[in-house]
């Protein structure tokens, strides 16, 4: 599966035209941070080109959207026990998890 | 800006009559047949290190159709990230060198050469080759240079490495290590701030005592710092506690500033004692690259100044300095970070050549493994926020203290996983 390639190689006419996504909290601050190539191209340095991770670091190429933007949103509540993940998901607002889990799984 | 505009209008004049008299020039280098795939803008990247060769291949990710030129003296290149597993021997040489065939691959126009000046007016970048590269946007990754001093200079460091760039230097302390005999102390000098990759030497301290405590069970490892506290401090001291008695860490209060070095005798001398070592690892204070100064990216200063939203040089218009020679307020200077710092680049060089009037600040992150043991691993990470300030930190931290063996086994497992997948990610 290549589905971060997929989604990442698109060319830069749509990547300007692409509207930034609604930020899900509303505040000012969170606005136009959402450009998911850019935030999942961060994910590929652990988990690999599309998911497929070269090493130890789990591939995460199997999961569908539901199942990942779970994991994610687990991770950031602390209910999902892990070494990394939990300091890291809680650096997202609910919007990016969403827009991260729509990129890795290209849904 | 406008300045620049005019000056490019007047380079395509000049190429018209060129051409049409038929003279030969060297501006025409990224429009002949050996030049970059494309159409698009010209993106010239100088340096194949972290920051330069992710800022490479996502420019091209981004926008295919954009013509992207890597230009780097070596043919291979040998990380700093994970050249302490080798000197603990946990990893070989070849593990950490990588080739440029998969930029290549990639669609990235890839020149071994040197670059010996830039002429920011005109839009070009000379390399020792004669040759004349134009862009329409420069990014440069100039690494770091050290600021050499104390009876510590180039000469000195092929007899004592510092070892804090890779391949030669790694190589050395590897084989003076192996070299030592029983009973010695290895001397690192961490350096004082800023300096690339800030848990490094301490990662460094704990690989050669596992090095130590196999082969060479009578050694020991001296830190004399130059730093009341480092990064991942208590994460490492947890870790030294559990795994060593071999090192011993003492802080520059307590240290003495140093006064002087000497790389022929292994010894280091500070304003309380002089300590004789049997392999001495001096790491000297740093800044920018040695293309940086050349190219007057610093403005005169040790680093260089840049936008923080769009990594353009604060000092020159329309080149963007990325990596540890650039100042990014709030991150650290490491290999995940210039990976960090290239990919937000690129998506700002990209919408800029695509007439964005100004570019969203970003969301980016940094993670950060340290082996303390091969089975014990030790990370920081951070998630931020682009201003035009700082990267405002949204989230992250250091391992947890008292964790179990089963926590510590896989933190180690996922900084081999790590590296295996951050180097495929720009090199493969």
């Amino acid at each position: 599966m290549r589905k971060i390639i997929k989604g990442a190689v698109v060319g830069a006419a749509l990547l300007i035209a692409a509207p930034a996504y609604a930020s899900g909290d509303g505040s000012a601050a969170n606005q136009g941070n959402l450009n998911s190539a850019l935030l999942v191209s961060n994910c590929v340095v652990c988990h690999g080109q599309g998911g497929d991770s070269q090493g130890h670091t789990p591939s995460i190429d199997g999961l569908n959207r539901a199942q990942m933007l779970n994991a994610l949103t687990e991770f950031k509540s602390g209910a999902r026990k892990g070494t990394i993940m939990t300091r890291i998901a809680p650096g997202y607002t609910d919007a990016q998890l969403e827009a991260i889990a729509s990129e890795l799984t290209g849904n | 800006m406008s300045n620049n505009k005019l000056n490019k209008t007047s380079r395509r004049d000049f190429l018209k009559i060129a051409g049409a008299t038929g003279a030969v020039s060297a501006f025409a280098i990224s429009g002949c047949a050996m030049g970059p795939s494309g159409t698009g803008p010209r993106v010239v990247v100088v340096g194949g290190g972290f920051g330069g060769s992710t800022a490479a291949r996502y420019v091209k990710k981004f926008a295919p159709d954009y013509r992207v030129t890597l230009i780097e003296p070596k043919t291979s290149y040998v990380t700093c990230p994970f050249s302490n597993p080798y000197l603990g021997g946990l990893v070989d040489l070849k593990t950490i060198t990588h080739g440029y065939g998969g930029l290549s691959k990639a669609g990235v126009h890839v020149v071994h050469d040197m670059v010996t000046g830039l002429d920011a007016a005109n839009g070009t970048i000379s390399l020792s080759s004669g040759k004349t590269v134009e862009y329409d946007r420069l990014i440069v990754s100039p690494g770091i240079d050290f600021k050499w001093g104390m009876g510590y200079d180039e000469a000195a460091s092929l007899i004592s490495p510092h070892a804090w760039q890779g391949g030669s230097q790694t190589v050395l302390l590897k084989k003076q290590l192996e070299a030592m005999d029983d009973g010695g102390t290895v001397i690192i000098a961490p350096p004082g701030n800023p300096f690339r990759c800030p848990p490094g030497p301490y990662e460094r301290a704990s690989m050669i005592a596992h090095y130590l405590k196999a082969h060479k069970p009578r050694s020991k490892v001296l830190i004399l710092d130059r730093k009341d506290k480092f990064s991942k401090q208590g994460a490492f001291m947890e870790g030294w506690k559990k795994n060593y008695t071999n090192i011993e860490w003492v802080k520059a209060t307590d240290a003495g500033t140093i006064t002087s070095v000497d790389a022929g005798a292994r010894t280091i001398s500070t304003e309380m004692d002089t300590h004789k070592a049997a392999v001495l690892n001096f790491i000297p204070n740093q800044k920018a690259g040695k293309i940086a100064h050349t190219m007057g990216l610093t403005g005169g200063g040790d680093w260089c100044p840049v936008d923080q939203i769009t990594f353009e040089s604060s000092v020159i218009p329309g080149v963007h300095v990325i990596g540890d020679a650039a100042v990014v307020s709030g991150m650290p200077k490491s290999g995940n970070a210039a990976n960090s710092e290239a990919k937000v680049c690129a998506w700002a060089v990209v919408q800029l050549l695509s007439g964005a009037s100004e570019v969203e600040p970003a969301v980016t992150s940094n993670t950060c493994y340290s082996l303390v043991t091969p089975d014990y691993g030790i990370s920081v990470t951070a998630v931020w926020k682009a201003t035009p300030e700082k990267y405002v930190s949204q989230g992250g931290g250091v391992s947890p203290a008292d964790q179990s063996d089963g926590f510590r086994k896989q933190e180690a497992e996922y900084a081999h996983g790590w590296y295996a997948n951050i180097t495929h990610d720009i090199w493969g």
